[in-house]
């Protein structure tokens, strides 16, 4: 059963190897020519958003600040063998980083995916985020310690 | 030859100044300690690469079914260095790294020590079902990998086992929504009181994808079937596997193998040995040295 012998492995685990290889390059053309598409809009629309405050004679908005006070703030939570703590910065009232300065108690690995909430929560500007699925614990652990922190932020 | 002299010397160094040649028994011994060396040391400080690789598995089957790129994330990278060194060395990560394995021996181990204390015999499983039951590893992968790509395996939260006994490891008791993968664990560890890697063989889903793998022979364990013993099978007996090892030169694959060497300690005529011939197939030096090699890669994968 499964092919005991060594070239039957050998040729499908080149078979896998290969249509995984043409998969990545079909996935990684379309993922380009969506965010192209993508980019093209974002342009288009802020071509318009010109055009519209040329014609009206306004100053045009800027993204004003944020609705954190500046500073550097810290906050611990549980991760998955011990306590993650963050250390996040606020400029202007925006989240612009956040720091991991302890995560000793995690697995490599799964710190390493963990981390992937981070960049969300600055894109999103706040702590409520998806976290990452297959580090759950400690990918919780850096969104709540986040969220400590940014608890003293908040105007 | 040369193999038995690397051996003397190497005992030489770490035993006695005595020049005498090791007796079977005594290699046998040392054998079993690095054994239960090695495990420990992987137990305790590199205790989570099985599930990350098959995190790994996971994470490329939820990519597939969603149409998305797969990335080289850390799980992928542990899961192609455990890949790449089983082709190389068989499943030793299973025998050797695993902390879940290492559980299973433990456990076999101490059951069955407790009930020789205690004058009784520990049921062994039907040979029947225990020719059968390997197969379900294959479906336990199957089913996982078709959720994953179908992605509802996030509905699945709280049914693993592995999840538990992570848990347990990292002394993180907070098991709110983990009735399920409690009571799993606990079927598992009994099991593995009965027979010796009831999980490995039976049900790890990782030890599925690492037994379909082709496995490359200059260091997988071979026998010169024509010297043995008429009708011995003193080797198929002690494997957990019930393995009846491929005759030198053959290319054939066996995916249950352990790379544990008891069949090597326990052949009378000394004749189970690398596929490439010259290391004897329970040369504890060997076995520290891939123990070694591993545990590097390990450390620089950042596993």
């Amino acid at each position: 059963m499964f092919g005991r012998s060594f070239a039957v492995r050998l040729t499908s685990i080149f078979l896998i190897i290969a249509s995984l290889y043409v998969y990545e390059a079909i996935t990684r053309e379309r993922v380009q020519a969506d965010t192209i598409a993508r980019l093209e809009a974002e342009l288009q629309s802020a071509k318009n958003e010109i055009a519209y405050l040329e014609e009206h004679g306004g100053a045009g908005s800027k993204a004003g600040p944020g609705s954190y006070k500046d500073g550097t703030y810290t906050g611990s939570a549980m991760g998955f063998g011990g306590n993650i703590s963050v250390s996040v910065t606020v400029e202007n009232g925006n989240i612009t980083a956040i720091d991991v300065t302890d995560h000793a108690a995690e697995d490599d690995s799964f710190y390493d995916m963990a981390a992937a909430v981070i960049p969300k929560i600055i894109s999103a500007q706040s702590t409520d985020v998806d976290t990452v699925s297959g580090a759950t614990f400690s990918s919780t652990g850096i969104r709540d310690a986040a969220a400590e922190a940014l608890a003293g932020a908040s105007s | 030859m040369e193999c038995k002299e690397i051996k003397a010397s190497g005992a030489g160094a770490k035993a006695a100044p005595a020049k005498k040649k090791l007796t079977k028994k005594q290699i046998n011994q040392i054998h079993a300690w690095v054994r239960v060396f090695v495990q420990l040391m992987f137990f305790i400080f590199l205790p989570s690469a099985y599930s990350s690789a098959f995190a790994g598995i996971k994470y490329m089957f939820t990519k597939l079914g969603a149409g998305e790129v797969i990335e080289v994330t850390a799980f992928v990278k542990v899961l192609l260095l455990l890949l790449i060194y089983t082709v190389v060395f068989g499943r030793f990560f299973c025998g050797f790294a695993c902390a879940f394995g290492s559980l299973g021996d433990w456990v076999y181990t101490f059951a069955h020590w407790a009930a020789k204390k205690r004058k009784k015999k520990m049921p062994a499983l039907p040979e029947k079902l225990r020719d059968a039951l390997p197969s379900l590893k294959y479906a336990v992968l199957a089913a996982i990998l078709i959720m994953c790509f179908m992605g509802v395996y996030g509905n699945l939260s709280g049914t693993s086992p592995w999840d538990v006994f992570s848990m347990l490891h990292a002394f993180n008791f907070r098991f709110g929504k983990y009735a399920v993968g409690i009571v799993l664990l606990v079927l598992i560890v009994v099991g593995m009181a009965f027979e010796e890697r009831f999980f490995c063989k039976f049900f790890c889903p990782m030890g599925a994808v690492f037994s379909l793998m082709p496995v490359l022979t200059p260091f997988s364990l071979r026998r010169n079937r024509s010297a043995c013993l008429k009708k011995c099978s003193a080797c198929s007996k002690v494997c957990p596997s019930k393995i009846g090892l491929p005759n030198d030169g053959a290319l054939a694959v066996e995916g249950d193998c352990f790379m544990c060497g008891k069949c090597a300690g326990v052949c009378p005529k000394t004749n189970i040995h690398c596929g490439a011939g010259r290391i004897q197939g329970d040369a504890y030096w060997f076995t520290a040295v891939r123990a070694v090699l591993l545990a590097v890669l390990m450390i620089v994968m950042g596993v």
